[in-house]
């Protein structure tokens, strides 16, 4: 492990090394890169939610000038790609990598048009004829779950893809005698990632192999997807990843396009390369979040929580996603729905319930943010309805860091942290104490402020052991990086996680300069590569490359740490304990002049000595915690929230760099904050999608968001090599619970719906306001847009 | 379908080509011209990562034909450096300074749609920023950082001990 005193780079703001290039527009993203001869492929479609597929007729399309091949289900002939599940509770369901006989969503492909151009691949595609009888659209999950229209998977009896019950402790005793019980329907609506930079694959064919350049946060994942699905040898194909536009969960898989591609330029011997657009991105790579649940609390007059009873039903769309599965929320979310409170209690069902809508998959805080959601809205239930302050049942209830690590009802170990503290920062910095008042006096010009606050607590960096007994088993869970120097005494550092804007090329080389000893500058972070060094790797999901990434590449640089040294004591016949790696040069401890240069002795080593590679899975997960507080005002006469302030006080161990975990926590609050107030994907009766372009699903700009304040606490992390949690994803977690709870606060009704409605809170607004008044009030609120 | 001929000066060099009418100004730089500094967010006029300048005017070039830029100027993220010898833009470096980027793919968009107005900036107040890139989007950075970049080379390029001259739009 890193010696704290001497590291020089891990903690410091040094500037990302990423930005001179992507400044200068000279970045290269998968559409960047050319290649002479390269064909271009568009998918055909789905227009219907479900139908059977009589016949596609291909014939005119491929006739068409420039088109090189039309290729149906059939014709390509691969088997589903079925992510591999051993969970208990759920069934495998298989994707076609093309549609044959049944369509399940609109965007599902099932045919594909391979053309010179990409506006001739699209004039290819529209000739494509589809010849389908409609079948009843299961739209609602609730009635798929109960009474389904129609069945998507048969012979699979249900459309309950994954359904599992789980009670500890006494939760019917709990309820009998409890002094509160309460039961509400939350709503966390159905979003998408949406990266700036849609899907893309590059697939270039040589000798037998495939040279595959992908927009993806899991180039190993895709890589043993293709060897698996293509049938060729592990070593003939290779994956990189050029520049990733963002990710944000929605890359973390392997999407049947890309297997399709890859089949494509192996088939025809040619570079092929497939470009999503934004409406395909919208209505055909993943959603998440469609959740509703049932929650039924019990709790004491003192505002003690005794018992959590909650039905949850996720919406997973038509299929799971590959490797991951359907059940990343219906596991995730009421696993974490304790949060960061005490619960003796607990009661679950939770289902995958399957309709005909676009697959779910990761978006950022994967379930996470449905947990918070409910967790915090069950406080200021709570204090609602024992009039005890929601401040003091938060503390009454939350985890105390005396007794860290704590063992959930569910079986997490919450391993480090004071959550109290992170509470008493972010009421610090919002004023709690002075806030009644000037809210008050907001009501009295007739301006509805609110303060929100939400709690939260998040696992992340997840080891192969979590996977497979989550029965995830097409997860690795293990990253591992390879390091070699050469003889100048320069550092190049390979790993298994590819950065979508993370700044990875620049963390990373401050992880590795610390821990190997020498300047920063002389360490070079390459792009992700799985032809190098036979590395394999989870990928980066899961807020994991801090840990993970990091723990591997500390594990191989300390090894050849200690390879300088046994090496150096032997040249200047000195003993191994003496000698120390410092700024590139092996050195007697106490005498630095006395010293070799590291290339010197990478020199003078065999070949090999230098090049090595480590692996690192965490034996458990960690867990950054935080609280977020927030203010808003409500627009009584158009019902828009206006953010006021918004503040996060939380603790993801050490920074190795401050300006790209802020950035980290920003960006994922925002994204929060989208989904509190904006994001929501909408489909009709018949299942079609009717916020399929960006006019339609409101991603927000500059406009609606404040400054975000960030205090961080750092509890030390026992669990953890690097000392690090991890930061990508926690930010994502409070802004849904805050805002909602905000919301409720400047209305004096509850929200329980997401993101809050317009419509809802005008109406709420005016009802609070009184409407004799609000007429008056008009043109002089406070809000603006 | 049958091409037009048409000749377009990008960043300073004459780009002549045979196109389709329907070509887009997006795929015409990126493509024809292969400067890929512009990039495609949605093609459909929302997020912005396409814009570039005409004739000094910030426009998104998925909601132009290539042949509606005949014999006109087109400036691309690729000039603001090669203006000046390969240093940075005042603008750029302050995105590097502010964490104005993250993935960068959003990044050219909004260099070009600020730059022509760098010198009106100082004037403006936080929410004014805001409003003026408005019409763009990012998915990473919550736009703080992009906010505060804005603001920063506005001051930079405003104070007279600059050291380099100002853009040539
Ligand atoms: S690509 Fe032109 S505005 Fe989005
Ligand atoms: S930096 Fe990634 S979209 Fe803006």
């Amino acid at each position: 492990m890193t010696d704290r005193e001497t590291a020089s780079y891990v903690g410091r703001p040094i500037a990302r090394r990423e930005d001179a290039a992507l400044l200068r527009g000279a970045g290269r993203f998968v559409d960047d890169l050319h290649v002479d001869g390269v064909l271009h492929l568009r998918f055909v479609r789905s227009p219907y939610a479900h139908a059977a597929v009589r016949e596609v007729r291909t014939a005119q399309a491929a006739a068409l000038d420039g088109v090189v091949a039309v290729l149906r289900a059939r014709d390509l002939d691969l088997p589903d790609l079925t992510p591999p599940l051993d969970t208990v509770g759920a069934v495998e369901i298989g994707r076609p990598i093309l549609a044959d006989r049944l369509l399940r969503f609109v965007g599902e492909p099932y045919a594909t048009v391979i053309a010179v151009d990409p506006y001739v691949a699209e004039d290819g595609a529209e000739l494509v004829e589809l010849d389908a009888t409609p079948l009843p659209a299961v739209v609602d999950p609730l009635d798929s779950a109960t009474r389904p229209p129609a069945l998507l998977h048969e012979p699979h009896p249900t459309n309950v893809l994954y359904e599992n019950k789980f009670t500890a402790g006494p939760v019917d005793e709990a309820f009998a005698d409890a002094a509160v019980v309460l039961r509400r329907r939350l709503r966390s609506p159905r979003q998408t990632a949406v990266p700036m930079e849609p899907r893309g694959i590059l697939v270039e064919p040589h000798d037998g192999g495939l040279r595959v350049h992908a927009s993806t946060q899991s180039p190993h994942m895709l890589h043993r997807a293709l060897v698996e699905h293509l049938g060729i040898a592990t070593d003939a194909v290779s994956v990189v990843c050029p520049d990733v536009g963002g990710g944000f969960g929605l890359k973390a898989h392997v999407y049947p396009e890309e297997i399709a591609t890859a089949a494509v330029a192996l088939r025809l011997g040619r570079p092929v390369k497939w470009i999503e657009d934004r409406a395909d991105n919208l209505t055909a790579a993943c959603h998440a979040r469609d959740q509703h649940l049932d929650v039924r609390l019990a709790a004491d007059s003192d505002g003690r929580l005794r018992a959590l009873d909650v039905d949850v039903v996720c919406d997973v769309g038509a299929y799971g996603v590959f490797a991951h599965g359907h059940l990343l929320e219906a596991m995730g979310t009421p696993s974490m729905i304790p949060g960061p409170y005490r619960l003796d209690a607990y009661r679950f069902r939770s289902r995958a319930v399957a309709t005909n809508k676009c697959p779910e998959g990761a978006y950022r805080g994967v379930g996470l943010p449905v947990a918070t959601f409910v967790h915090e809205r069950v406080m200021d239930l709570i204090a609602a309805a024992t009039g005890v302050d929601r401040v003091e049942v938060r503390r009454r209830n939350l985890v105390a860091a005396v007794d860290m690590p704590h063992h959930s009802i569910t079986g997490q170990r919450y391993d480090s942290g004071d959550y109290g503290a992170a509470l008493d920062a972010a009421l610090d910095a919002v004023d709690y104490p002075g806030f009644a008042a000037r809210q008050q006096e907001a009501l009295r010009d007739g301006r509805l402020l609110g303060l929100g606050i939400a709690a939260y607590v998040e696992y992340c960096a997840v080891g192969s052991a979590v996977f497979q007994r989550r029965g995830m088993r097409g997860l690795a869970g293990f990253d591992e990086a390879h390091v070699a120097l050469d003889a100048d005494g320069a550092a190049t550092v390979w790993t298994t996680l590819p950065a979508a804007g993370q700044g990875l090329a620049t963390t990373f080389a401050q992880l590795a300069a610390d821990e190997l000893g020498v300047p920063m500058e002389r360490v070079t972070v390459a792009p992700v590569d799985t032809a190098v060094a036979g590395l394999h790797g989870n990928g980066t999901f899961a807020s994991r490359s801090a840990v993970s990434g990091g723990g591997a590449i500390a594990l191989t640089c300390q090894e050849i740490v200690r390879r300088l040294r046994e090496d150096a004591a032997d040249l200047m016949e000195i003993a191994v304990d003496d000698l120390e790696v410092v700024d590139g040069r092996v050195r007697v401890i106490g005498s630095p002049g006395n010293a070799l240069e590291v290339g010197e002795v990478v020199a003078r080593a065999p070949a090999g000595r230098y090049a090595l590679s480590r692996r690192y899975d965490p034996p458990q997960a960690v867990y950054p915690y935080g609280v977020h507080a927030c203010i808003v005002e409500v627009d009584p006469t158009t019902g828009r929230v206006r953010l006021d302030r918004y503040v996060v006080a939380e603790d993801c161990g050490r920074v190795i760099n401050p300006l790209v975990a802020d950035g980290q926590v920003r960006g994922a609050v925002a994204q929060g904050l989208a989904g509190a107030l904006f994001e929501s994907f909408v489909y009709d009766a018949e299942g079609q999608p009717q916020t399929a372009s960006l006019m339609d699903y409101l991603v927000p700009t500059a406009s609606e968001f404040v400054p975000i304040e960030i205090h961080h606490l750092a509890v030390a992390v026992p669990d953890s090599p690097t000392g690090t949690k991890g930061v990508g994803e926690s930010g994502t977690l409070g802004p849904g619970a805050a805002v909602a709870n905000a919301v409720a606060d400047a209305l004096g009704s509850e929200c329980n719906t997401l993101p809050v409605g317009l419509e809802w809170a005008r109406a709420a607004a005016r009802e609070r306001l009184g409407r004799g008044r609000v007429g008056s009030l008009a043109g002089v609120s406070g809000a603006t847009t | 379908m049958t091409r037009i001929r048409i000749t377009v000066t990008i960043n300073g060099a004459v780009v002549e080509r045979a196109v389709d009418p329907r070509m887009l100004l997006s795929d015409f730089i990126r493509h024809e011209a292969r400067l890929t500094g512009t990039h495609v967010g949605c093609e459909h006029g929302v997020c912005g990562s396409c814009t570039v300048q005409v004739d000094g005017s910030p426009v998104r070039s998925c909601l132009l034909f290539a042949v509606q830029v005949d014999g006109r100027e087109v400036r691309t993220v690729e000039a603001l450096a090669a203006e000046r010898d390969g240093a940075l833009h005042p603008l750029q470096e302050a995105f590097h300074a502010e964490q104005g980027l993250q993935c960068g793919f959003c990044t050219p968009g909004f260099l070009m749609s600020v730059e022509p107005v760098l010198d009106r900036v100082e004037e403006m107040d936080d929410a004014q920023i805001r409003a003026l890139i408005s019409g763009n989007l990012c998915r990473c950075t919550g736009y703080e950082g992009i906010v505060c970049a804005v603001r920063e080379a506005a001051r930079k390029m405003a104070s007279p001990s600059r050291s380099r001259p100002g853009g040539a739009s």
